[in-house]
C-alpha cells in the first residue's frame, strides 16, 4: 500500500517538473530509480508510457488554441522515429547500471546547456535593455534597474517618480461604453472663459442666428476663442457660475437645423500654419488646466521630445482611455502635428499600464511602420503620474519642479484628447466639443459621451439613466474635480468628467486634529511635508510654509487621500500658496 | 573577401541546411528517446527557439506534437521487450496527470527565471547523482 | 433680471436635481475620495491589538493583578481626558462628550502602555498594599494624560510619550516602590526578583539558559510588560502588516545598543572572551524594556521625526543614551529616559532635517542648468 502511495507522490512530482515545461520526465526518470525499486529499463518505460494521455489532451488544447506550427513535424519526427525505435530495441541488451551512468552523464549534458542558455539569454537581454535605453537623460546606467528587469520581469523597466498613492481605479464602469454622441441639447450655455487666461469677448448679439462652429467669442490678450457648440439663435448674455466661480454665458436656443462652419482643411501644413490653425480653433489644453496650445507652441527654446500625456491617472474617468481604443490614427497623426509645429525630434505617448487595449491599438497603428518617430510607453500605474512633470520624470529622466516650465529642458507635454482636437482641428474643426465620461455609483448607466461645449450637467445626468441617491455632484476628477452645488452648471472645453458619488464613497467626515503620523509626507509625490505646512499656514507663519515646500505643491490631493485625521490638506496648501504668491507680488 | 562570398553561399543553402538541421536534431532526439526513456523535449525546444527562431509558447506546443509519435514508437517497443508493470504504471500516471496540471498553474507565478536555473541545477546535481551512485 | 439674482435662483432652485434623488447635496474641496478604511481610531485599535499578545504574556507571568491593572490605567486615561474636555469647554453636557476628542482611543494606548510599565506591587503604605497600587495608577494617568498630552494641546502635540514620562515621575516620585517582582505568576515557579541589569556590572555573566529565560519572560521585573520577547514580536509584526509603524526603527534602536553595548562593556570589563561580551550583548538587549520601549514607545506618532534620515539619528541616538545610562549609572530605567530625551529633541531633528522638493534647485545654480543639459547632447 505505501508502495502504491510512493508511487503516486512521485508521480506528482515528475509531472509538476513536467507542466512547467522543464522537459516532461527527465527528472522523474531518476526520482523512480532513487526512491524505489524500478530499475532503470522500467522507469525509463514508465516515463514514456505516463506521459503519453496528458501530451495527447495538452496537444489538443495548443491545437485549439492554433500555437502548434504543423511545418517541422515530418523532417523532424520521421528520422526520430525511425532512430527511436532502433534505440529502444537494443536497449534491452544494455546493463541498468551502465544506462544509469549513460542517462546521468545526459542529465548533466543536458543541465549544462540549461545553464549556458540561460546566461546567453541574461547577456542579451542585458544588451536589449541597454540599447533601449538610450534615449533616457538621467545620468549614467542605472545598473540595480537593468538588474531587476532582468530577473524579476519587464515591469521594473519603467523609471517611476518616488511616492504616490495607489486609489482604487473604478475604472470598470465606464471603461468599455463605447462613445456616444449625445444629442444636442435645446438650450446651450457656453461660458466666454474655458481657458485659463482672461475671458474673451463676445462678438454676437442676441437674437443672432448662429451654425456650429462660428466664432461666438474672440480671445482677448492670452485668451481662446469660444464657438457655437449648436446651430440655432442668440437667446441671451448673463452671468451664471460656473464650477470655479462666474463668468458670463452665451445662451444658444437650438434649431435643430444642424447647420455647421468649418475652416478649410489644411493638407501637409507648415509649422507657421499649424500654430495658426491651432490658435484659430481655440484648442485649449485638454487635460484640465486649459491652457491655450497655440500660445504654448509659439515657444523659442529647441524641443527635443514631445510627450503625450495618456496616463489618465485619475479614478473613475476613462474618455482619454476610449479616444485611444477607438480613434489611435487620429491620436498619432495629431501628435506629429504637435511635434512638427515644435521642430520636435520625436514623440512618446505615455500610457499607464492598466490600459492594455489602449497601449495594444496605438501600437497596432505604429506597427504599420509609418510613424517612425512614435513610440508608446507603458508607465507603472500609480496616481500622479498624469501630472506634467512627473510624467516627464518617468519617461526622460529630467527633474523639474513645479515652478520651472519645461520647455528649457526640450520637453513638452499635451494631453492625449488635445492631440486629438489638433488633428481635427487641422482637418478643419473647431473646437467646441468634447469626449467626456459621465459615471459614478450613483449614476445609473455610465457612459462616454461626445458632449458640445455648455450643455448643462442636469442634461447629461437625465441620459444616463439619472441620478440615484448622489451626495456630491464633481466637476472634474475625484482628486482634482470641483464640487458644485446645483446641476444647472455648464460644460466646458476642459470638464472631462462629471463625477456623481454617493454617500459610502464621498468624503463627507469631519476633520481630526493632525496626529503627525507623517503618511502625508510619506505619499506626496513631490516630496512635500504637507502636515508643516498646514500646521505653520494656520499659524500665520508663511516663512515656514514656504521652507516646507508650499510652492512646490501640485495640488494632487494625495496627501489627503492617506491622511487618518481626514484633514483637507489640500485646500490650506492651496490658501497658502495664494498668500505666499500676494505676498512676492506686493514686495 | 572568399569569406564574403562563403557566407553568402552559405545563405543562399539555407533552405538545406535548415532541413539537414531539422534531420540531425530528429536523429538526437530519437536516440534520446529511444535509449534513455525521455528528454527529447528538453533538446527539441531550444533547437525550436533558438535556432528557428519560433516564439516560446509556439515551440513548446509544436514540441509536443513532434514528441508524440517518437514517444509512442518507443514506448511500444519497450511494452513489446516486457518492461510493464500494470499498478506500478497506473499510480505513476495518475500522479503525473495531476502534478502536470499543478505544475502549469505554479510556472504562470513563478517566472520562468527561476524555474530554469533551479532545473538546470537541479538536473547538474542529480546526475552526477546517478553516475556516482551504488 | 439683475446678475445676482439670476445666479441665486440657478443656485436655489434644485437643491435635489432630480425628483428621484432624495440625498442632500454636498460640497466640499478636493480631494472628494479618501482611502478606505483608513481613522486615527483604526490606527489606534491597531496598535492595541499589537499590545493584546504583550497584555496577556504578562497577565500569565505575573498574576491577575496586571488586568486590575490595566483596567484601571484606561479607566482613568479616559476619565481625566473626558475631564479635561468638559471643563475646557465649561460645560458638561451629552453633545460636549459625544465630540470630545477622547474617541479617538488614543487614551487607552497610554492607558495600557502605561500599566504595561509598571509592577505588580506597589507598597506607599505597608498597611494597605493595594492603596499604593490604586494612587500609582491614577498619578500616573493624571501625569501622562493632562499634564503631558491635554496641556501641551491635545493629540499629536505632546512633547514626549504620555506613558514614558508616567512611568518616570513615578519611578522618581516613589522609588523605593518600583521593585522588581518576581515571576509568580498563574502557575510558574517563583525565580529570583533582582534583574540581571540591577547587578553590578563587573559581575553578571550570563548563560544560555539565562538567555532562553530572558527570551522567553522567566524573569522577574519592574516593568510587567516588557519581559516576553515573543509576545512583543508578534506586535511588531502585526504592526509592520498594518503599516502603522516605520519598521526600520525599532531595528535601528536594537542595533544601535549591540553596538555601543559591546563597545562600551568591552572597554570596561576587557577581560571578558568575545563570546562572553557577545552574550552579554544580547542579555542587554533582551532585558530592561529595550524592546517594549523600541517597539511601541519609542515609535509614537508625535514625537518620533517624520523623514526616514531623522529616523536615523533619534533611533541611533536613543540606543547610545540608553547604553551611557545603563553602564555609567547603573540604572536599569535608561530605556525611558532616552526615549524622552530624544522625544524632547525631536522638534530640533525635523526643523534641520527635511526633504527638498521634487526638482527643487538653488537660485543661483539656475541659470547654468538648462545649458549643461543642452550641451550635453
Amino acid at each position: 500500500m505505501s508502495a502504491i502511495i510512493i508511487y503516486i507522490i512521485i508521480g506528482i512530482a515528475g509531472g509538476i517538473i513536467g507542466g512547467m515545461g522543464m522537459g516532461g520526465g527527465t527528472l522523474l526518470i531518476p526520482l523512480l530509480t532513487l526512491f524505489t525499486s524500478a530499475e532503470q529499463h522500467l522507469a525509463q518505460s514508465v516515463n514514456l508510457i505516463a506521459f503519453i494521455p496528458m501530451s495527447v489532451v495538452a496537444l489538443g488544447i495548443h491545437i485549439k488554441n492554433k500555437l502548434v506550427d504543423f511545418k517541422y513535424f515530418w523532417w523532424i519526427s520521421v528520422p526520430a522515429v525511425i532512430t527511436s525505435a532502433i534505440g529502444a530495441f537494443f536497449v534491452k541488451d544494455v546493463q541498468s547500471k551502465v544506462l544509469k551512468i549513460c542517462f546521468g552523464a545526459f542529465l548533466i549534458a543536458l543541465g549544462v546547456l540549461q545553464l549556458i542558455f540561460i546566461v546567453v539569454d541574461i547577456v542579451k537581454k542585458y544588451k536589449k535593455i541597454k540599447k533601449n535605453n538610450q534615449n533616457d537623460f538621467s545620468k549614467g546606467t542605472n545598473y540595480v534597474k537593468i538588474y531587476k528587469t532582468i530577473f524579476l520581469g519587464e515591469k521594473y523597466m519603467q523609471n517611476t517618480f518616488k511616492h504616490g498613492i495607489h486609489p482604487d481605479g473604478k475604472k470598470y464602469l465606464s471603461e468599455n461604453a463605447e462613445i456616444e454622441s449625445f444629442p444636442d441639447p435645446q438650450f446651450v450655455y457656453i461660458p466666454v472663459q474655458q481657458h485659463s487666461g482672461p475671458p474673451s469677448e463676445p462678438v454676437v448679439t442676441i437674437g443672432e442666428k448662429v451654425k456650429a462652429g462660428q466664432l461666438i467669442a474672440k480671445a482677448q490678450g492670452r485668451g481662446c476663442n469660444v464657438f457655437a457648440s449648436i446651430a440655432g439663435v442668440v437667446k441671451g448674455i448673463e452671468k451664471r457660475p460656473t464650477a470655479t466661480g462666474k463668468c458670463d454665458h452665451i445662451i444658444i436656443e437650438n434649431d435643430f437645423s444642424g447647420d455647421r462652419q468649418f475652416f478649410t482643411k489644411l493638407v501637409d501644413p507648415s509649422r507657421e500654419e499649424i500654430i495658426e490653425r491651432v490658435t484659430e480653433a481655440g484648442i485649449v489644453g485638454m487635460g484640465g488646466a486649459g491652457f491655450p496650445v497655440g500660445a504654448k507652441l509659439k515657444t523659442d527654446n529647441k524641443i527635443k521630445t514631445f510627450i503625450i500625456n495618456g496616463a489618465e491617472c485619475e479614478p473613475y474617468i476613462t474618455c482619454d482611455y476610449r479616444l485611444m481604443v477607438e480613434h489611435p490614427e487620429e491620436i498619432i497623426k495629431g501628435s506629429l502635428y504637435l511635434a512638427k509645429a515644435v521642430n520636435a525630434e520625436n514623440v512618446v505617448i505615455a500610457v499607464e499600464d492598466n490600459k492594455p487595449k489602449g497601449i495594444d491599438s496605438l501600437n497596432g497603428v505604429l506597427s504599420s511602420g509609418k510613424y517612425p518617430n512614435v513610440e508608446v510607453r507603458a508607465l507603472k500605474t500609480k496616481y500622479p503620474q498624469g501630472d506634467a512633470k512627473k510624467l516627464i520624470y518617468s519617461v526622460t529622466g529630467y527633474k523639474i519642479s513645479a515652478t520651472r516650465r519645461s520647455n528649457e529642458f526640450g520637453v513638452l507635454v499635451n494631453n492625449i484628447h488635445t492631440a486629438f482636437s489638433v488633428y481635427t482641428a487641422i482637418e478643419g474643426l473647431p473646437s467646441y466639443s468634447r469626449v467626456m465620461t459621465v459615471t459614478g455609483e450613483a449614476i445609473n448607466n455610465p457612459k462616454n459621451l461626445i458632449v458640445p461645449n455648455g450643455t448643462l450637467f442636469s442634461d447629461l445626468i437625465d441620459f444616463c439613466g439619472g441620478n440615484n441617491g448622489a451626495v456630491e455632484i464633481i466637476s472634474g476628477g475625484p482628486m482634482t474635480g470641483f464640487g458644485v452645488l446645483s446641476d444647472k452648471i455648464a460644460t466646458t472645453k476642459t470638464t472631462g468628467c462629471l463625477l456623481l458619488l454617493p454617500r459610502k464613497e464621498a468624503w463627507l467626515d469631519k476633520p481630526g486634529p493632525c496626529i503627525n503620523c507623517g503618511r502625508c509626507a510619506r505619499a506626496c509625490p513631490s516630496l512635500l511635508m504637507p502636515m508643516y505646512i498646514d500646521l505653520y499656514y494656520k499659524n500665520g507663519n508663511l516663512d515656514l510654509a514656504e521652507k516646507y515646500g508650499a510652492l512646490h505643491c501640485i495640488e494632487c490631493g494625495s496627501c489627503a487621500f492617506v491622511c487618518p485625521a481626514k484633514r483637507p490638506l489640500v485646500a490650506s496648501i492651496k490658501q497658502a500658496k495664494a498668500k505666499l504668491k500676494e505676498r512676492s507680488k506686493k514686495k | 573577401m572568399y569569406f564574403v562570398i562563403f557566407w553568402q553561399k552559405l545563405f543562399a543553402m539555407r533552405k538545406f541546411i535548415h532541413k539537414l538541421l531539422m534531420i540531425v536534431g530528429g536523429i538526437l532526439i530519437g536516440v534520446a528517446n529511444g535509449f534513455l526513456g525521455g528528454g527529447g523535449g528538453m533538446l527539441l525546444v531550444p533547437l525550436l527557439e533558438r535556432i528557428f527562431k519560433v516564439p516560446t509558447k509556439k515551440a513548446h506546443a509544436t514540441a509536443l506534437l513532434i514528441i508524440l509519435p517518437v514517444t509512442i514508437a518507443s514506448a511500444v517497443i519497450y511494452i513489446i521487450n516486457g518492461y510493464f508493470k500494470w499498478d506500478f504504471f497506473l499510480c505513476v500516471s495518475v500522479g503525473v496527470i495531476a502534478g502536470g496540471i499543478v505544475g502549469a498553474l505554479l510556472l504562470k507565478k513563478l517566472g520562468s527565471f527561476v524555474i530554469g536555473t533551479v532545473f538546470a541545477l537541479l538536473m547538474v546535481g542529480v546526475g552526477i547523482r546517478m553516475i556516482m551512485g551504488k | 433680471m439683475s446678475e445676482s439674482e439670476n445666479i441665486k435662483n440657478i443656485q436655489n432652485s434644485s437643491n435635489n436635481p432630480n425628483e428621484n434623488n432624495t440625498e442632500q447635496l454636498y460640497i466640499t474641496s478636493a480631494p472628494h475620495i479618501t482611502k478606505k478604511g483608513n481613522s486615527t481610531r483604526r490606527v489606534m485599535i491597531d496598535v492595541l491589538i499589537a499590545l493584546c499578545p504583550s497584555a496577556i504574556a504578562a497577565i500569565y507571568y505575573f498574576g491577575y493583578m496586571v488586568a486590575i491593572n490595566i483596567v484601571l490605567c484606561c479607566v482613568s486615561c479616559f476619565g481625566f481626558e473626558l475631564l479635561y474636555n468638559c471643563i475646557k469647554e465649561k460645560k458638561f453636557d451629552k453633545e460636549t462628550v459625544q465630540s470630545a476628542s477622547v474617541w479617538d482611543l488614543s487614551c487607552l494606548v497610554t492607558g495600557v502602555i502605561l500599566a504595561l510599565n509598571l509592577p505588580t506591587s506597589f507598597v506607599i503604605w505597608e498597611k494597605v498594599p493595594i492603596l499604593g497600587m490604586i494612587i500609582a495608577d491614577i498619578l500616573g494617568s493624571l501625569v501622562a494624560i493632562i499634564i503631558v498630552k491635554m496641556l501641551f494641546g491635545g493629540i499629536g502635540r505632546n512633547f514626549a510619550n504620555p506613558a514614558a514620562v508616567g512611568r518616570i515621575f513615578l519611578f522618581l516620585c516613589f522609588a523605593s516602590a518600583f521593585k522588581a517582582v518576581a515571576a509568580d505568576g498563574i502557575g510558574l515557579e517563583p525565580t529570583t526578583g533582582a534583574t540581571w541589569l540591577s547587578q553590578g556590572i563587573a559581575d553578571r555573566p550570563v548563560n544560555a539558559k539565562q538567555l532562553l529565560d530572558m527570551f522567553l519572560g522567566n524573569v522577574g521585573s519592574a516593568s510587567v510588560g516588557e519581559t516576553c520577547v515573543p509576545a512583543i514580536l508578534l506586535g511588531y509584526i502585526y504592526l509592520c502588516i498594518r503599516k502603522v509603524i516605520d519598521w526600520k526603527l525599532p531595528l535601528y534602536i536594537v542595533g544601535s545598543v549591540a553596538v555601543f553595548s559591546l563597545l562600551f562593556e568591552g572597554l570596561i570589563v576587557s577581560h571578558l572572551p568575545a563570546k562572553e561580551l557577545f552574550m552579554n550583548m544580547l542579555a542587554n538587549i533582551l532585558s530592561g524594556g529595550l524592546l517594549f520601549g523600541a517597539v511601541f514607545m519609542a515609535t509614537d506618532y508625535a514625537t518620533s521625526p517624520n523623514t526616514a534620515i531623522g529616523l536615523v539619528i533619534y533611533g541611533i541616538a536613543i540606543g547610545f543614551i540608553t547604553v551611557l545610562i545603563r553602564v555609567f549609572a547603573s540604572y536599569p530605567e535608561g530605556m525611558s529616559f532616552a526615549i524622552v530625551i530624544m522625544n524632547i529633541i525631536t522638534p530640533l531633528i525635523d526643523k534641520y532635517i527635511y526633504p527638498k522638493p521634487f526638482g527643487f534647485v538653488k537660485e543661483k545654480k539656475n541659470k547654468n542648468k538648462p545649458e549643461t543639459k543642452e550641451a550635453a547632447k
